[in-house]
């Protein structure tokens, strides 16, 4: 029945809605859906030939199969309507997921092959601590641009040149830090895993695994994010 | 909107008690200290023993580095809460009146100047998680009364209003959505080209 695949490509998105990642693209799914949505345009197209004709020799004109006519081609325009819905829903959501990734400030995962396990674990680090990473259930924390197509890739560019632009207007403040309201100046911070030397604007840090440092907050939040150190 | 889901309609925990911050409490200073002048906010001249009145979170500051003493407000002691919770038993369908924040400011002075309080702290301590418990209990009871009209609230503090929100905001929406499709409405736009005119969505941005 036309509408059944656009359901199930919602029912996708559904799931997906609360991961902190983005899934593949469905790629078949999509193509099969348009071209559902071709077929029915294409009865679409010769519904509306055959109204014209009958419009045409009206003397004789069948009342009965105008009506008849008239609802094929209504209930037709539904179902390409329905599929177009479903269709901008999912895209939408993608987008969403993808815009908030976006102002998370991490590098996406570019391969799958050859990650290092490390990367793989943004958003399961830190238990219970503030960082705008671990505390957030349905928050997209991970991006893999293999699971992108190459039109999402190209928006996941270009939304990122758009929010250093906006950005650039606001030298003194960093919109994309931490989003919890500030609590105290200074910190103590344990390091999850190795960084070498970081330069912050304030000075040095040497990451190294397991070692505490008592810091100022707004030096760190940016290693917080990116799931270097933790809150103590 | 980019803000993620859980920050959209309603405030986070952490939030509300970042807003009470802002509110005065006078303090009893140890040092004198030059005025300073903040963004919207004026920390007047500090001198010693001279009550102040300054934000609550200039306070907390002062307060670790011992450099004053902070005056509790005159509703966080046992004999006004005590009271406040016999009001509480006696009237089970109306909150008594507690200032706005009561809970968070009580909550950041048992954390950060329990030695300026004049009551023991674990007394007070049980006596604000009685108040909370009878008040909770009272808005469950409450949220029998939903209707998709008009709630009453007065009493209750912002973080009580803020726990209740996702849930009631929801449900008194749907209610709403029932209530006017019963309505029928006659003068509705009908037959535009446009997609979305045939699926009248009733979600509403609150």
């Amino acid at each position: 029945m036309y509408g059944n695949l656009a359901n199930k490509l919602i029912l996708d998105a559904k799931r997906s809605s609360n991961l902190s990642e983005t899934p593949l693209y469905q790629t078949d799914l999509v193509k099969s859906i348009i071209k559902e949505t071709t077929d029915l345009n294409k009865d679409a197209e010769y519904l509306g030939e055959e109204q014209r004709i009958q419009e045409e020799d009206s003397e004789n004109a069948d009342e009965e199969k105008m009506k008849i006519n008239q609802c094929q081609l209504f209930v037709t325009h539904l179902c390409m309507r329905r599929n177009k819905r479903c269709l901008l829903a999912y895209e939408k959501l993608r987008a969403d997921k993808i815009d908030e990734f976006s102002w998370l400030n991490i590098d996406p995962i570019t391969e799958t092959g050859n990650t290092d396990p490390n990367k793989n674990k943004f958003g399961s680090t830190g238990n219970g601590s503030n960082s705008l990473v671990s505390n957030s259930a349905n928050y997209t924390t991970q991006l893999n641009l293999d699971n992108l197509n190459h039109a999402e890739q190209e928006y996941y560019k270009n939304y990122q040149h758009l929010i250093t632009n906006y950005k650039s207007n606001f030298a003194d403040i960093d919109l994309s830090g931490d989003l919890d309201p500030p609590t105290n100046i200074f910190t103590d911070v344990r390091v999850l895993k190795n960084g070498g030397e970081v330069q912050t604007e304030y000075g040095v840090f040497n990451l190294i695994k397991d070692s505490q440092f008592y810091v100022r907050k707004s030096d760190v939040e940016r290693l917080i994010q990116q799931g270097y150190l933790e809150e103590i | 909107m980019v803000l993620p889901a859980h920050l959209q309609n309603s405030l986070m925990p952490s939030e509300v008690s970042f807003l009470a911050e802002n509110e005065y409490i006078t303090i009893l200073p140890r040092y004198s200290m030059k005025k300073l002048e903040l963004i919207g906010t004026k920390v007047p001249t500090l001198r010693g023993m001279r009550r102040e009145k300054i934000p609550i979170w200039i306070a907390v500051i002062l307060k670790s580095q011992d450099k004053c003493n902070i005056v509790p407000p005159e509703w966080l002691n046992l004999i006004y809460l005590k009271e406040k919770y016999e009001e509480e038993l006696k009237q089970p369908h109306k909150f008594s009146v507690l200032p706005w924040n009561w809970l968070e400011i009580s909550k950041i002075l048992l954390n950060k100047a329990a030695d300026d309080l004049s009551d023991p702290t674990h007394q007070l301590r049980s006596i604000i998680q009685d108040l909370r418990e009878i008040r909770l209990v009272k808005s469950r009871k409450g949220l029998k009364e939903l209707n998709e009209s008009n709630i009453q609230l007065d009493g209750l503090s912002l973080l009580e209003i803020n726990e209740l929100r996702p849930f009631v905001l929801t449900v008194m929406n749907k209610l709403r959505q029932l209530h006017e499709s019963v309505n029928t409405k006659t003068d509705r736009g009908t037959g535009n080209d446009q997609d979305d005119d045939m699926y009248h969505d009733v979600s509403d941005n609150e």
